[in-house]
């Protein structure tokens, strides 16, 4: 690689950078001690050379991914003061309408499209921002800035892989600061460096003086140019010094006097400044003038800051999700008669034909999918489009929630729902949050389909119905289709949607037949698979093929079961249910999951409150037993519930009299 | 600058006084340490975000809220 030096202009931009990002650490430190500002503050003091020398090398609309402790990255790749200092400060003016705070910066306008709190998760979604980059031919480079703790996280592992398996144009920038939270690196890597992982992946790694700007800037650009020209992703490793500890408050009893003492001579912002006056690129008194200006700068900005208004109340539910989309035109092959399997297939199809930022991503399913539904698909739009990817659920996940915010409208596939345990961190920690964390700046368009395996004897870690785990984190839409008519319509308007959606595959269900029909599918609209006037099922899934037979049964004795199949949970379509209920005054709630603490008890606690005195009868339950599925067949089948325990819970309720 | 009791970590709400490292009327530098307030947790000091002449509103041993006034400084 030849080196690219930075020129006199870049030198003096680079210093003038720093001593902002000193100006702004000052202020906040100042305040913080004052008590007039109360955060949590992680200082980036020390590591100013590192951003700096990285933003330098950037372009302005390429991409960045970094960290809590990401002050200085933020100063550096161009997010402007007052609303990044708002943003820390729970202001309304903030980046993130004070909704986020110092955590989750994020500042598209000049590429900043995530700042995480935890530590690792945004380098799988650094990889989808690049796909997305690569795909969409922007020629934008995303560069992943992280610290040497997370390299140690399966995050770190399973994006650095991705990135070199799809030659993605990410830098990796390793921020190594000598500590990961307060324990010491020696302590938490059991090699030199981390740069030298990336041999592991089969890319570059380079380890250079973090404290010096120049170097960084060399290197990342370096990395991009390699990036940019379709050569890959690189790691760089900037070694430097956090000088002020985790965070604010953190005496740094862990550290060695004497180390501090060492890491304090090598302090990067006064070591510029004095190559820059030994090099006559500045004279004392510019640097001096440039540091006065960056301190006011800072103050004044901090002081304006600290008189903004908080966000007022009518933020609270804003930006949870976003206005929903609602497809208006009709959907093809009305009357067609098909499986689950193909309806699923169908829509894809129609998706991936409709729209070129339609992409899928998954294990194996480039050849069919495990359950077939993806066939066919790899041989029509190509294996860029219908991408297989390692065996790596943090990274599959990441990769859509990243490509969703870079433009793409990623349908991720996840073999099975048990899995989702992987990936939860990005589900429910990054897709689900970052519209609201971001006060609406970002949105993460994605489905994830994943399969569940209930009832087809594969045992406990391949057929959970985990459902719940999902519609407890706001910003999450979740989906089960019951017929091939609905999956084909849901899925359609999961791919519109402007929020993450997961869509829940019963692979029982999959080769169940069904006549398709024209009328779009909005999320949120309950259907009544089944009229009546006794008592409501309220259901979802192939449950709701059970509750239709007990209903047919029941028939015949006079009693009429109405069957509600919600088709989403979230949203809910309340106005259904209690609609239903308040007719027929009697509710049993019915799906495969585990009861205790399973939607059904969402369900039955809305219904109560909402029409207690409505209704004549308690709201019962039914689901599976509180027991791990059990794979022998016999258990297997009274572990879930079936049609029996269904029409033993209708016959309670219906021996209530008004 | 009125200097009020800090907020260090996630779950402070108060902290003792434990001992100022300046005397009353006492002219201080900016990021000198001003005093030791001590939580369930920890012990900290607290560095003076300002240079001037420090009057003392606070007394060791009192336990104070986060926001409670501790200090004045005039500035210099």
């Amino acid at each position: 690689m030849t080196a690219t030096s930075p020129d006199d202009a870049t030198l003096v931009q680079m210093f003038d950078t720093m001593a902002l990002i000193v100006a702004t650490d000052d202020a906040l430190r100042g305040a913080i001690s004052a008590g007039s500002a109360t955060l949590a503050y992680y200082s980036p003091r020390g590591q100013e050379a590192v951003a700096a020398g990285m933003a330098a090398a950037l372009r302005r609309d390429d991409y960045l991914v970094t960290t809590y402790r990401g002050l200085h990255d933020h100063i550096a790749k161009g997010v402007p003061l007052r609303p990044l200092l708002a943003e820390m400060l729970g202001r309304a003016e903030g980046t993130g309408k004070g909704k986020g705070g110092p955590m989750h910066v994020s500042w598209p306008d000049v590429g900043l499209m995530l700042t995480t709190g935890v530590v690792g998760s945004g380098l799988p979604i650094a990889t989808g921002l690049a796909w997305a980059a690569s795909r969409l031919g922007q020629g934008r480079v995303t560069v992943a800035s992280f610290g040497d703790g997370a390299s140690n996280i399966g995050a770190f592992h399973e994006a650095a892989n991705l990135a070199a398996v799809w030659r993605l144009p990410v830098v990796f920038l390793c921020q190594n600061n000598g500590y990961g939270e307060h324990t010491a690196f020696a302590d938490h890597v059991h090699i030199e460096h981390v740069a030298q992982r990336a041999a592991a992946y089969g890319m570059p790694g380079v380890t250079v003086d973090g404290n010096d700007p120049e170097a960084v800037y060399e290197a990342v650009s370096n990395a991009a140019g390699r990036a940019r020209t379709g050569e890959g992703p690189t790691l760089v490793e900037a070694v430097t010094f956090r000088l002020f500890g985790h965070v604010f408050g953190d005496r740094m009893a862990y550290v060695d006097p004497t180390e501090l003492e060492e890491a304090w001579k090598r302090e990067p912002v006064g070591r510029f400044r004095h190559a820059l006056i030994d090099r006559g690129l500045l004279t004392e008194e510019e640097a001096s003038a440039v540091e006065a200006r960056c301190a006011s700068v800072a103050a004044d900005t901090l002081a304006e800051v600290l008189e903004l208004p908080e966000p007022g109340e009518d933020e609270l539910l804003r930006d949870v999700v976003a206005p929903s989309v609602v497809l208006t035109n009709p959907l093809s092959h009305g009357h067609l008669e098909m499986s689950v399997r193909s309806a699923i297939t169908l829509a894809l199809d129609e998706a991936l034909s409709n729209d070129d930022r339609v992409v899928l991503l998954g294990e194996d399913i480039s050849e069919n999918g495990v359950f077939g539904v993806t066939k066919g698909l790899a041989a029509k739009y190509g294996k860029d489009r219908v991408r297989d990817t390692p065996i790596s659920e943090q990274a599959i996940v990441g990769a859509a929630v990243g490509s969703a915010l870079g433009g793409l409208r990623p349908v991720a596939e996840v073999m099975f729902m048990d899995f989702l345990g992987l990936c939860l961190d990005q589900l429910a920690n990054h897709a689900a949050k970052l519209r609201y964390m971001s006060g609406g700046l970002t949105t993460v368009p994605m489905v994830l389909r994943t399969a569940v395996g209930g009832g087809l004897q594969v045992g406990a870690q391949h057929s959970q119905m985990l459902e719940a785990w999902l519609t407890h984190v706001p910003g999450l839409k979740v989906v089960v289709p019951s017929t091939a008519s609905d999956a084909r319509g849901l899925l359609a308007s999961c791919i519109a949607d402007e929020d993450p959606c997961v869509f829940i595959e019963q692979v029982l269900l999959l080769s169940r037949k069904g006549a398709l029909d024209h009328k779009p599918v909005p999320l949120g609209v309950a259907d009544v698979k089944r009229a009546g006037s006794d008592v409501t099922v309220v259901t979802y899934g192939r449950q709701v093929h059970d509750a239709i037979a007990v209903a047919d049964d029941l028939a015949s004795r006079g009693v009429e079961v109405e069957v509600l199949d919600l088709r989403s949970l979230v949203p809910l379509d309340e106005l259904a249910v209690l609609e239903s209920v308040g007719r027929t005054r009697r509710a049993v709630v019915l799906h495969e999951a585990v009861v205790t603490g399973g939607f059904g008890a969402e369900l039955a606690a809305g219904i109560s409150e909402a029409l207690f005195d409505r209704l004549v009868a308690p709201v019962l339950r039914v689901g599976a037993v509180p027991a791990p599925l059990p794979y022998a067949r016999d258990l297997e089948r009274l572990a879930l519930p079936g049609p029996e325990r269904l029409l033993e819970a209708l016959e309670w309720v219906l021996a209530y009299k008004d | 600058m009125l200097l009020r009791l800090p907020k260090i970590g996630m779950e402070m709400t108060e902290a003792v006084l434990a001992r100022w490292l300046v005397d009353d009327g006492a002219t201080v530098s900016k990021g000198s340490a001003l005093y030791e307030m001590e939580t369930d947790k920890v012990t900290n000091e607290i560095e003076s975000p300002v240079t001037g002449r420090l009057r003392q509103l606070a007394h060791e041993g009192v336990t104070y809220q986060v926001g409670d006034p501790v200090a004045e400084i005039v500035e210099s």
